[in-house]
């Protein structure tokens, strides 16, 4: 099965098509069952693939699964193919993708049950479900651009799937326009790659610097600006203001795109490179910087937001960020493991914000909840797993990926991200409890009427719950740190032979142990902190607002970052455009065409009278043809 | 023997219509699949029968008829395109009320001279072709015996046809005199020898102009609107795709000899220069002009007429057969459509009746809007690819003046193709006129019509080689 492994995307592809297609004649029960079929099949591809290059993999052997379907640009010397690629690398991420990807499909087909479009909508989700696949497991970064492209499609269509809500409609524009900025960057870097390397094949990207024949300068210029593409796809400082408006899509969108999948492309891009990365210190650094800033900065906006999917959008956010610091460092396993663990419980997060939406009618205000734990019984225990995960407590995976990125960063001296991160660490925690305790702890704030219709959701939306939350809590282990023994660490054992080693951990084990011990400890304060400030002693929150004023509305506002790009850059190119359209294009641009277009109208005017209707008419045309050909030939 | 069944492609197709004909004459019938299927069969006979020629290449009766490489992938698209209007007129003559096997014995006559005139090098037998053509061609713009437009089509092809041949057989006289003799060879031959004729010369623009009424360059395109819309549209589909074929190919034969003598010599360049430059800008302006799409499209064609003599004159043969080839797809493509809006022996063609077409036959508008594009030379399209080439060519020989008005007319050009498709897809009415969307036949040739302008403008590589190499087989100068 594993030598049909390029089929993997087609499956989501081919099923995309036909509903698009013939979408309008297909019953809705035919729907549900094919759309996340495909992506099953798409799975078990994937998983056979994966089990066919395991054992080689801890073979230390860089080995991988490649298939061209044809050559797609060719130029002289200059040969761009077509080709599909699995190794330990895209093994991890189809898998996040195509397993995720249908655990979703299925969760969507009780969130969508009533929706207009449901076709559409899962149309919309295979067509994702097929550029992301082929954004991983393309083998060049011309394919890789296609899918990285495709995603972004997508990914508008589907913020902006109810498009009837202005919002919403500009939500995703906000969106694909934002990520405008970032893929132009990332183009620019790609002329760049293709203009000095002559490929742009991975394996011979890697042999090029291997040899030498790249500067390190140039490598340096070719990863920031791929960097600066990722902070777009990837929502980092200074493009993520996307991904928080990007919650006005469905809920499920929400999970798969905007959590589990897309926006940690660029996460997959810059491992994917990470000989290009470790090649280029001031890169990686930048890459590091840029994380954690990120994932500090993400927490403290999502602090102090009540609409639940902002909360989790921010905290994505913050999420991709420690995953960057990872990349940075050196840890591109770790990073990718955060990647992974993440996967599953932030997806969890978001179904079951759903879950709880649903119940509500729609309601996202943390303000108007509370007490829902009795009502939704499975919709609060694996919402809680989901937050225990992230909130770094020892023993679910998030705490193993997050302390692996955290261990490196102190490994490799860098203290001051190490604190960053840290402090990151310890909002997680606090703004996760936060939302658990306001949403469903306490009181509750809803009216009669919501009380009236509350019910959990459907089994097709807990049984996806359920599975994510195992995972969530089990996930982690197959990356154990050393501390539990050595060579437990299966994940970066089978990514060792598409990443390079870029340094060596030297630290004693003591150190290691007390390094586990103070994240645990941070992961408990930050809960503990939460617990008093919102169940506790309610008005303590309000008292603090009051006290500092000034922060309170900087943070609620998000650091007023929408505004300030709206005066730094918007305000001044809709005037400016405006400028150009009044002043230029209407009486100059316009008027030339107009005028042009009237004179040429007019000569068919002209012409067209000739064409009487009678044949004398003609005849005397035709004769003074001849008249005049046989003149010009004769004199 | 050889000789006898070298003429086989032409043999099959006489010997099927006059057995339609006989039929007709002595059987009552009152469906006629037995006729168009014979017409069908025997189009197809006539296409295999000449592949199997291929790269065997050589004259035969004294050099009169010459089934080259060329010739024969000439007689492919003929067939082709007698092949596919049969289709597409199947239900239409029903409905039109010429429901008459002789339809389909005069249209596989025509297809007869079409075959003849590609596949001569002797002037008197290249005219023979003509006239079997002609007088086919007459009859069948007149079939709709009831409908005055269709009647008077017929007469005024007739007369202006009658013109025009009187010219050409003026010509070959001329030709004579000087040469004495009708074959090219021959008379290429006693060209390099002599001095420039006035005698010839003349001759020899008259020939020109014989031919360029066939293919309707300006001057001499003034019947084109007339006959097109008038005739039944089946028949205005072959009009605009087989006599035009021919007629360029007969003049790329005519010129392939002579251009080097007489260009070095004589005005000739610039005769055909200004029949093109002309053809382009009158058929492209008056075109704007038109609110009937049938007619519409007979502008369209003078149009691409005059993009098609550039390739004339730079004698790419290559860039000549692709673009008739593309037109084919294209153009048949988009009278099919029209046949479509035909319903019941009436014909919805006005601009106003396409308002709407996306929402009531999204199909139809779809395949509408690619054969439009490729008419006015989009990619990915066939005629993108045919403009190109054509285009290319010229630029590289120098003719960078007619190529820059070549370019301007097509930008012209896409005017008011777009806005068939502005009033398909944007028109805020919808008309009510009835719509026959669901004969199969017609769907499947607009949808193989499809196929072709796709693949043509795609995936070329193939067809052009196969055009590269049946050029290449020509004798050298």
């Amino acid at each position: 099965m594993s030598e049909y492994f390029w089929l993997i995307p087609l499956f989501p592809a081919a099923s995309s098509f036909i509903l698009v297609i013939f979408g309008r004649w297909l019953p809705k029960k035919y729907v549900s069952v094919q759309a996340p079929l495909a992506v099953l099949l798409s799975f078990i591809f994937g998983l056979a693939s994966f089990l066919k290059i395991y054992p080689r993999g801890l073979g230390h052997e860089a080995a991988g699964l490649s298939k061209t379907l044809f050559s797609w640009i060719h130029s002289g010397s200059f040969q761009i193919d077509f080709t599909f690629w699995f190794d330990q690398l895209t093994a991890v991420m189809v898998l996040v993708v195509s397993g995720v990807g249908f655990i979703i499909h299925v969760y969507s087909i009780g969130y969508m049950a009533e929706d207009r479009s449901y076709t559409r909508y899962f149309s919309l989700l295979n067509l994702f479900t097929f550029a992301m696949l082929l954004l991983v497991m393309a083998g060049n970064m011309v394919l890789m651009f296609v899918g990285w492209e495709g995603v972004g499609l997508c990914s508008y269509l589907l913020i902006g799937f109810w498009f009837e809500r202005p919002s919403a409609a500009s939500a995703g524009k906000k969106a694909f326009i934002v990520n405008r900025i970032g893929d132009a960057a990332f183009l620019l870097g790609l002329f760049f790659l293709l203009f000095n390397f002559k490929t742009a094949s991975f394996p011979e990207i890697n042999r090029a610097l291997t040899d030498g024949r790249i500067s390190s300068s140039l490598a340096t210029l070719i990863a920031l600006l791929f960097f600066a593409g990722a902070t777009g796809k990837s929502a980092q400082i200074p493009l993520y203001v996307w991904l928080p408006d990007a919650m006005e899509g469905p809920t499920p969108v929400s999970a798969l795109i905007h959590a589990a999948t897309m926006v940690t492309a660029g996460v997959y891009m810059v491992s994917r490179l990470n000989v290009l990365y470790s090649y280029s210190g001031i890169a990686a650094e930048v890459v590091a910087i840029i994380g954690a800033l990120t994932a500090v900065y993400a927490g403290t906006i999502a602090l102090t937001q009540f609409d639940i999917k902002r909360v989790l959008a921010y905290s994505t956010i913050s999420q991709i960020g420690y995953m960057f610091l990872g990349c940075g460092v050196g840890a591109f396993a770790a990073g990718m493991f955060h990647l992974y663990t993440h996967a599953f419980f932030k997806s969890l997060l978001f179904l079951a914000a759903g879950s709880v939406m649903h119940a509500l009618s729609g309601e996202l205000d943390m303000r108007r909840m509370g007490g829902l734990k009795k009502h939704l019984p499975i919709t609060y225990s694996t919402f809680l797993i989901g937050a225990i995960t992230i909130a770094g407590v020892p023993f679910f995976s998030g705490f193993f990926s997050k302390d692996a990125i955290l261990t490196q960063c102190y490994a490799q001296g860098k203290y001051f991200l190490w604190l960053l991160g840290l402090t990151g660490a310890i909002i997680t925690a606090f703004y996760m409890f936060r939302l658990i305790f306001l949403t469903f702890h306490g009181q509750e704030r809803f009216s009669a009427e919501i009380r009236h219709h509350l019910h959990e959701s459907p089994p097709v939306m807990t049984i996806p719950l359920i599975i994510l939350a195992f995972f969530s809590i089990i996930a982690g282990y197959i990356g154990l740190p050393v501390v539990f023994g050595h060579d437990l660490n299966f994940f970066e054992r089978f990514l060792e032979p598409v990443i390079i080693r870029a340094y060596e951990t030297h630290l004693s084990l003591g150190i290691e142990w007390l390094l586990i011990i103070i994240s645990s400890v941070i992961a408990f304060v930050g809960i503990f902190l939460a617990y008093v400030f919102y169940l506790k002693s309610p008005h303590l929150p309000h008292q603090l607002a009051s006290r500092f004023p000034g922060v309170y509305r900087l943070l609620f506002n998000k650091y007023y970052v929408d505004e300030i790009y709206n005066i730094l850059f918007v305000k001044p190119l809709v005037k400016g455009s405006e400028m150009v359209y009044y002043n230029f294009d209407l009486p100059i641009i316009d008027g030339a065409v107009n005028g042009s277009a009237k004179t040429v109208s007019f000569f068919g005017r002209i012409l067209s009278l000739v064409q009487s209707g009678l044949i004398r008419d003609y005849a005397l045309v035709f004769i003074l043809g001849v008249a005049i050909i046989l003149g010009l030939i004769l004199f | 023997m050889n000789e006898f069944a070298s003429l086989s492609p032409l043999l099959i197709l006489v010997g099927a219509s006059l057995i339609i004909l006989l039929l007709e004459a002595f059987g009552q019938w009152s469906k006629r699949w037995l006729h168009s299927l014979i017409a069908l069969a025997s189009l197809g006979g006539c296409a295999i029968f000449a592949a199997t020629f291929w790269g065997k290449g050589a004259g035969y009766f004294q050099g009169t008829y010459t089934l080259d490489n060329i010739a024969i992938l000439m007689t492919v698209l003929f067939s082709l395109a007698g092949f596919l209007v049969i289709l597409v007129s199947l239900s239409y003559m029903i409905q039109h009320g010429f429901n008459r096997g002789e339809y389909f014995s005069l249209l596989l006559f025509a297809v007869s001279g079409l075959i003849i005139m590609t596949t001569s090098e002797d002037l008197i037998v290249i005219f023979l072709g003509l006239e079997t053509l002609s007088v086919a061609s007459y009859v069948l713009a007149g079939l709709k015996k009831e409908d005055e437009k269709s009647s008077e089509a017929a007469i005024k092809y007739f007369l202006l046809g009658s013109l025009a041949s009187s010219f050409l057989v003026l010509g070959l006289a001329f030709i004579f005199i000087h040469s004495q003799s009708f074959s090219l060879k021959e008379i290429s031959f006693v060209i390099d020898k002599s001095e420039n004729s006035p005698l010839f010369l003349i001759g020899f623009s008259l020939v020109l102009i014989g031919f360029g009424f066939k293919v309707a360059l300006v001057p001499f395109h003034m019947w084109t609107p007339d006959v097109y819309q008038g005739a039944p549209t089946p028949i205005t589909a072959f009009f605009s795709v087989g006599p035009k074929a021919a007629g360029f190919l007969v003049l790329f034969r005519l010129l392939r000899p002579f251009l080097e003598p007489i260009f070095s010599r004589q005005n000739l360049q610039i005769i055909l220069w200004l029949l093109s430059a002309l053809t382009m800008i009158v058929g492209n302006l008056v075109a704007l002009r038109q609110k009937n799409v049938k007619r519409l499209l007979a502008y369209s064609s003078i149009a691409h007429a005059g993009y098609l003599t550039i390739a004339l004159m730079t004698q790419d043969g290559q860039g000549l057969i692709f673009y008739l080839l593309a037109y084919l797809f294209m153009n048949i493509g988009a009278f099919s459509i029209l046949i479509a809006l035909s319903p019941n022996g009436q014909e919805f063609h006005e601009l106003d009746d396409f308002n709407g077409l996306a929402t009531r036959a999204p199909w139809l508008a779809a395949s509408m809007s690619v054969f439009l594009v490729s008419l006015a030379g989009f990619p990915p399209t066939a005629g993108f690819l045919a403009k190109f080439y054509v285009f290319s060519t010229a630029v590289r020989q120098g003719y960078t003046g007619l190529v820059i008005i070549a370019v301007l007319t097509s930008l012209i050009s896409v005017f008011y193709y777009l806005r068939i498709i502005v009033h398909m897809y944007m028109s805020k009415q919808i008309s009510k006129i009835t719509i026959k969307a669901d004969d199969p036949i017609l769907l499947v040739v607009i949808f193989f019509c499809l196929y072709g302008v796709l693949q043509l403008g795609l995936f070329p590589g193939r067809v052009l080689t196969l055009i590269q190499k049946a050029v290449l087989s020509l004798p050298p100068l």
